[in-house]
């Protein structure tokens, strides 16, 4: 598994679409970048390794694993949109944490979306990523789990 | 990043960048789960995801950008990793049984003081050509002096 979560994890069960609050802000998450755990993932994506950095799309699976230990995300939900901007590279080996915060939620005529907000820093502090992604729960894209 | 020109991608509004295809399957979907630790049913459990609008599992979207994301490294090299962005839009799921072909084009190059500002036009699409993920990446390349 890419993220072995560590540190300030929200010890609460994650947070249903009807509890969470926009704006709120959740505990960050410290992920510890092992050269077995990005080598785990550049296989999985078929990618070749750069020069000892973190695949860029590796912290971003970072801060998504550390949003679902804040938010329920139903099973069957899907992405609906990505928004990324890396800022920095990181080396393999590397610790960041991660912030998750709620931007928006959306929930009309059977939608229910969220926008969730997210960030990792590294150890000097410095933005690595920003992102916004927004998941669809699976009412809202016509799924039915019986 | 610093970069120096000559290591600057020659490209220009229009031009083609390399595409990356893969052939995805249930395995290659079980590795990037396990990898992430996202282990959501519609990706790896075909029971469940058989019941779905879906009628079988599908890719994590985000194994879907990693794969955009390489064709931006092919490209960009570390100017990506510290200076890329990515705004995109899933229009249809990757199937388990699919074939991805990711695609991008150069839509501007503006240079702006020390920094190349690449806009690029990225695309995703299965083997029936139907639209997988839209959207845009930009790139910004810092040159050295």
């Amino acid at each position: 598994m890419l993220v072995e979560m560590r540190g300030k994890v929200d010890s609460r069960a994650p947070k249903k679409y009807e509890e969470l609050e926009i704006g709120s802000e959740f505990p960050s998450v410290r992920c510890e970048l092992t050269p077995s755990l990005i080598s785990r993932f550049e296989e999985a994506v078929e990618a070749s390794s750069h020069g000892g950095l973190v695949p860029p799309l590796a912290i971003l699976a970072c801060a998504l694993k550390a949003a679902s230990q804040s938010i329920d995300m139903p099973p069957g939900s899907v992405h609906a949109s990505q928004k990324i901007e890396f800022l920095k590279a990181v080396s393999v080996g590397s610790t960041i944490d991660c912030h998750v915060r709620i931007i928006k939620k959306i929930s009309r005529s059977g939608l229910r979306m969220v926008v969730i907000g997210l960030e990792t820093l590294d150890r000097s502090r410095e933005l690595v990523l920003s992102a916004a992604t927004t998941v669809v729960s699976p009412a809202e894209v016509g799924i039915s789990t019986k | 990043m610093i970069t120096s020109e000559s290591e600057v991608p020659e490209l220009h509004p229009g031009d083609a960048l390399p595409g990356v295809i893969r052939h995805l399957d249930q395995e290659k979907i079980n590795l990037y789960a396990e990898a992430v630790g996202d282990f959501n049913p519609i990706h790896v459990d075909e029971k469940f995801a058989a019941r779905t609008a879906f009628g079988g599992t599908v890719a994590h979207g985000m194994l879907i950008l990693a794969y955009v994301s390489e064709m931006m490294t092919q490209v960009f090299k570390e100017s990506w990793f510290s200076g890329g962005k990515l705004s995109v839009r899933f229009k249809a799921p990757a199937h388990s049984t699919d074939t991805v072909m990711v695609s991008g084009r150069v839509d501007s190059v503006k240079r702006e003081n020390d920094n190349l500002n690449f806009t690029c036009r990225v695309d995703c699409h299965n083997q029936k050509r139907e639209t997988v993920v839209t959207g845009e990446a930009r790139v910004t390349v810092k040159l050295s002096e």
